[in-house]
């Protein structure tokens, strides 16, 4: 039986037209999902073994009304309502969070827009 | 008591006569050295200039070795990774005469800082190797001017 956290993923990669509001900054995607903000990031494994941020990781932000632009500029500065959970990569299904992270990454970057473009443009 | 007044005005001429001789000695020796050690007074002038240089560089370079440590694709380093970026702006504003690139940078800097430009770790990377590149300019230039040389 899967966790909470992991119906929530799957809820959101159900419904990917409601990921809203992507944001980019550095390898994390910040997105608004049914009101609510998260954000997920894709860390390269460094050198040390016990860096705990490799992989990918679901970040939930309970307390975030704003918009998910903002946030990680007032991340960075300790702001109030920045405080998140964070969900690493061995705590979901195999390439769950891959999944989300290639989702988020696609609205980000408007990719359905060229896809249709594409195939619009193959139908005429 | 009209000698001991006398011989009181006696002493007090000795020393304004043996005070203005030594200030017409210092001011000659003043001269001497403008005009004759010229060239070596221009070179202290020079070295304490560049000293001050050089205690602003050494803070400047401690601040992006620190910076080149942190990685800002990791989460729990952005913060620190920001509030160095602003206090590298702070730092870089005094000297940023020195060279038009560096005022450039500076600028760059701030937008990232102030304007909340997105950032990335290949971004600070490349910044800071530009600025390090910049600083090694302004060292060299600094150490061209302690010797009288002209870059060509």
């Amino acid at each position: 039986m899967s966790t909470k956290v992991e119906q929530v993923v799957k809820a959101i990669l159900d419904s990917p037209d409601e990921i809203l509001h992507t944001y980019r900054e550095a390898n994390e995607f910040y997105f608004r999902f049914r009101g609510h903000t998260f954000s997920i990031q894709e860390c390269e494994p460094s050198s040390n073994s016990f860096d705990r941020e490799a992989g990918y990781s679901f970040y939930v932000y309970p307390q975030w009304t704003s918009s998910p632009q903002s946030l990680p500029f007032a991340e960075a500065r300790g702001e109030h309502g920045t405080d998140s959970v964070a969900y690493r990569e061995g705590e979901f299904e195999e390439s769950l969070l891959q999944q989300l992270h290639r989702e988020a990454m696609s609205r980000c970057f408007k990719v359905d827009a060229v896809f249709d473009d594409v195939l619009g443009d193959a139908g005429a | 008591m009209q000698a001991i007044w006398d011989s009181r005005q006696d002493i007090v001429l000795a020393v304004g006569l043996i005070s203005n001789i030594l200030t017409i000695l210092l001011s000659v020796i003043a001269l001497w050295g403008l005009v004759v050690k010229r060239k070596q007074l221009g070179l202290a002038f020079q070295m304490l200039l560049t000293s001050h240089l050089d205690r602003r560089m050494t803070r400047v370079r401690e601040t992006l070795t620190r910076l080149e440590s942190l990685n800002y694709d990791k989460k729990t380093q952005r913060g620190e990774v920001r509030n160095l970026l602003a206090q590298l702006c702070g730092s870089l504003a005094a000297i940023s005469e020195e060279s038009d690139e560096l005022s450039e940078l500076v600028d760059e800097l701030h937008e990232y800082h102030h304007e909340n430009q997105p950032l990335t770790e290949n971004n600070k990377r490349y910044l800071l190797s530009k600025l390090q590149g910049i600083l090694d300019e302004i060292d060299h230039d600094a150490r061209v001017r302690v010797l009288g040389r002209d870059k060509s």
